[in-house]
């Protein structure tokens, strides 16, 4: 055998060569890889921090390896993979504190990360907490990277259900309509949770959008006789080889590199403006009219707002489409009954920062630091507490 | 067995080191428990049905064989064709004559319900039956011998890398081979394994990576997506369905050759055709071959091959209604062998259509229109080619009409209705499609030619860098799109 195998030792170094140097490639990019892609995409040092109750302040950042620890906290939901015992988490505390009166906001991402963050600094949603936590009202938050209307009526058709909510804030972003379909986890959450015959037919509709789900590994064996081998090999590999079990990382790792080369090869940059894109949108600002359609057949009290945007330099939307779009939402608003605010200036200036903290030209549009964080609570305070403690 | 997988990583590598330490005679055995292993890996009970089909044209040819009567032979190959065909047609047509046979009731105001069977599709049924027909037919047309070992027949419609998404291959291609006196040599097993790593390179990081777009694409409402949209759509599909099953093809054909088997190719850069007839020649060539000998051919009253390359490549002038006919039936024939639904048929009867205006053309300037301007005939069949693939994917003919029709509009093509990406991702596939193209028939070739040392440093680069992308992206999230054929 062994004379068989060599007989042509050009073949052969042409197989094993590329094997042993390959295996030395993977043990390097299984070392280097250890963030998820919308962490790579919210900035280097954009950090996520998710309010807590009673004073547990845990930071998430892109640089904190123990981020896969985090759930959410008592008081706010950041979008994960694990909305079933978050929010859990967050009806039982709210019935610990005695179920009092709720204010619920449902956001994306500039609700619950910080720019530059310090010790000590808290987002809005904390802030907020503790400004209502005296008035023996509870403010609790939902926020979602890039979450879009549509999800957000499906995430609040089921809040709505399950906390007696006296005061709803919607910020509508521009930006958040160019995105389309339910998330895998927010479809999942709601299947087990609804039931879908009493609901009306645009569940339907939006669950069948949803394609966006990262399909599983051997989703493709599902039914099959092999699912079985296949599940057991994928067990014992992932138990015992470094390797195998950090493939995903490795795999986001490969697609943040063409983020960042698309990016430069485009010149795009967080200010490049971004068009509407005509089906998402339309869908979208359908969504906002459900929610508030809900809202009113509720009897829950709204308020739709613009929300802050950095306003010193070009913003990243089309002049044109941007000011179209606050009409319509303004529209929509006060078509249905709800109040309408534009926020976009509460945010000053000086209070953005950058996406990155050694390169400082990459300005962030989305997300503020602490202080812009404080001027946004300050300003939903002051409209609130005019509106609900009277 | 799907073959991106672990498993299939483990059981190829056992047959491989079993088949080269067993005798022939043990080889062939090995062979065949390991194809009905490979099978029953799906569901084991449809293996029973697929060796009852081969026992069947095993049984069937030996008397076409043994009778020297005509009309016998005739009656043997009709007891072959109608078994073949009869359960083809009951597990993948059964439904969808039932049920458009429902609605034709229903539009004549007859009330009676037709009885609806809605069966499971039995994994590679219309490949499998392809090739048994094509031995039976082969043996009555006394192209071949038919085979008395069935262990041995057994190995060639079952044999594992082919029998769930070809290439359909023919008896006299590889039956011998099975039987041939073959020393192991390590350059079966480099071949081998190049072409499974290349097919799963294009698998695990083109073609699953493209699904998801793809299918979020045709999911947006028509109402939403521009005519530029609907071109992009076509493209990411055309390319995903390409890698997928050229991916099949390429693993297929490189597991039978860690055997020292050879199997004929399947593909050959369809997107570079310069023409329709060309397009035929490139794109599933051993189905295009099949559909040539056993009914495109026979209808014109022509000679026919018994191979399985060529494609449809076949040079018939346009004078009868007979030919024009067959054109159009063949290829909705062909349409619907890829799944019972009408816009598979929409789909043959595209390509029939630009086929016979492409003769047309021909007949009209009396030359070739692209035989001097290649780059003129790439440019006009790339994009109908591509555009063909939406009634392919569609979920219906309506939807595909109402695209199609986008295409025509040129108001459609002011705005764009998908995110920036989509279009970024179709442009990077077709780029990369190309430089695929020119890198293994182009430079490879003269890099072997001038800098062969050169070149054995890039090949080592090279499958460095598809072992890691391989083990990185190998997940069996998507069975072939093939598969559900």
């Amino acid at each position: 055998m062994k004379i068989i195998l060599f007989q042509d030792k050009e073949y052969l170094k042409k197989i094993l060569l590329p094997i042993l140097i390959s295996i030395f490639i993977i043990e390097i990019i299984s070392n280097i890889s250890n963030s998820t892609f919308d962490n790579v995409a919210l900035g280097r040092h954009t950090s996520t921090y998710v309010a807590r109750h009673p004073n547990e302040h845990i930071i998430h950042s892109t640089e904190d390896k123990t981020i896969s620890n985090y759930i959410a906290s008592r008081t706010s939901i950041i979008d994960d993979n694990h909305l079933e015992l978050s929010i859990s988490l967050m009806y039982d505390d709210w019935v610990k504190r005695g179920k009092r009166d709720i204010i619920f906001l449902i956001g994306n991402s500039q609700y619950h990360a910080i720019n530059q963050l310090k010790s000590g600094d808290i987002n809005t949603s904390e802030i907020l907490f503790n400004y209502f936590d005296d008035y023996d009202i509870d403010f609790l938050t939902y926020s979602s990277a890039n979450m879009n209307l549509q999800e957000q009526y499906l995430m609040m058709d089921y809040f709505f259900d399950l906390f007696p909510i006296k005061y709803f804030l919607l910020p509508v972003f521009l930006d958040d309509t160019r995105e389309d379909g339910i998330r895998f986890y927010v479809k999942d959450f709601l299947l087990d949770k609804l039931n879908n015959e009493n609901r009306n037919k645009i569940y339907k509709k939006l669950f069948a959008k949803n394609s966006d789900s990262p399909a599983k590994d051997l989703e493709g064996l599902s039914g099959t006789a092999q699912e079985r081998t296949e599940n057991y090999l994928n067990k014992i590999l992932l138990e015992n080889s470094k390797n195998w079990s950090s493939r995903t990382n490795s795999r986001n790792m490969i697609f943040s590199q063409f983020y960042f080369l698309r990016n430069k090869i485009f010149n795009i940059s967080p200010s490049t403006a971004r068009k509407v894109i005509p089906g998402p949108y339309r869908d979208n600002l359908f969504s906002l009219e459900k929610i508030l359609i809900n809202t009113n057949v509720r009897k829950i009290e709204t308020l739709v707002y613009i929300p802050p945007i950095r306003n010193d330099v070009q913003i990243p939307y089309l002049v044109s489409e941007y000011s179209q779009f606050k009409d319509q939402v303004r529209s929509i608003s006060i078509q249905h009954n709800s109040n309408f605010i534009n926020f976009e200036n509460t945010v000053p200036n000086e209070y953005w920062g950058f996406k990155g903290q050694d390169d400082n030209t990459e300005i962030d549009f989305m997300h503020f630091k602490y202080q812009g964080h404080l001027a946004l609570a300050d300003t939903l305070y002051s409209y609130l507490v005019k509106k609900i403690i009277k | 067995m799907i073959f991106n997988s672990v498993t299939f990583l483990i059981f190829i590598f056992f047959v491989t080191t079993t088949y080269w330490i067993l005798s022939v005679k043990n080889r062939l055995y090995l062979l065949f428990l390991c194809s009905i292993i490979f099978y029953a890996f799906w569901k084991p009970v449809f293996a029973l049905l697929m060796l009852f089909s081969a026992f069947i044209d095993f049984s069937m040819s030996l008397l076409i064989f043994q009778t020297t009567k005509k009309k016998y032979k005739k009656l043997f190959l009709t007891i072959s064709l109608f078994s073949n065909l009869g359960l083809l047609f009951v597990f993948k047509y059964l439904y969808f004559f039932s049920n458009n046979f429902q609605s034709l009731l229903e539009l004549l105001s007859i009330n009676y319900t037709i009885p609806l069977f809605n069966l499971i599709l039995p994994l590679g049924i219309s490949f499998y039956t392809f090739q048994t027909i094509s031995y039976t037919v082969d043996v009555y047309r006394g192209f071949i011998k038919p085979e008395k070992n069935f262990i041995l027949y057994g190995c060639y419609v079952t044999f594992f890398p082919q029998l769930v998404a070809g290439p359909i291959l023919r008896a006299n291609e590889v039956i011998h081979q099975f039987i041939e006196e073959k020393k192991f040599n390590i350059k079966y097993i480099y071949i081998g394994f190049e072409r499974i790593l290349y097919g799963l390179f294009l698998k695990t990081c083109f073609a699953d990576n493209l699904a998801p777009i793809v299918d979020k694409g045709f999911l947006i409402p028509v109402s939403s997506i521009s005519a530029i949209d609907v071109w992009t759509l076509s493209f990411l599909f055309g390319f995903q369905i390409y890698f997928d099953f050229s991916a099949y093809s390429h693993i297929a054909i490189g597991s039978a050759s860690l055997m020292g088997i050879n199997f004929p190719e399947n593909f050959n850069y369809p997107y570079i055709s310069t023409s329709f007839k060309d397009f035929w020649k490139r794109w599933h060539i051993s189905l295009s071959s099949w559909i040539r000998d056993y009914l495109y051919l026979p209808l014109n009253g022509l000679e026919v091959q018994d191979k399985s390359v060529g494609g449809l490549k076949i040079n018939l002038s346009l004078n009868s209604k007979r030919k024009t006919i067959s054109l159009f039936s063949t290829w909705a024939i062909m349409g619907l062998w890829h799944g019972a639904n009408w816009t598979f048929v929409f789909w043959g009867l595209y390509h029939s259509t630009l086929i016979y205006l492409e003769r047309k053309i021909y007949k009209i300037f009396n030359l070739s229109l692209y035989k001097n301007t290649k780059i003129v005939g790439l440019v006009i069949t790339l994009p109908l080619a591509m555009l063909g693939w939406i009634p392919f994917r569609a979920d219906n003919i309506e939807e595909s009409l109402l695209m199609l029709a986008k295409v025509a509009k040129i108001s459609e093509y002011s705005y764009l209705g998908m995110r920036e990406n989509v279009y970024l991702i179709a442009a990077s596939s077709l780029i990369f499609f190309f430089c695929g193209y020119i890198y293994m028939q182009k430079i490879k070739p003269l890099l072997i030619r001038i800098k062969p040392i050169l070149f054995e440093y890039i090949q080592i680069v090279e499958t460095t860098i598809l072992i890691v992308l391989v083990f990185i992206f190998l997940r069996p999230i998507n069975q072939f799109i093939y598969f559900q054929f």
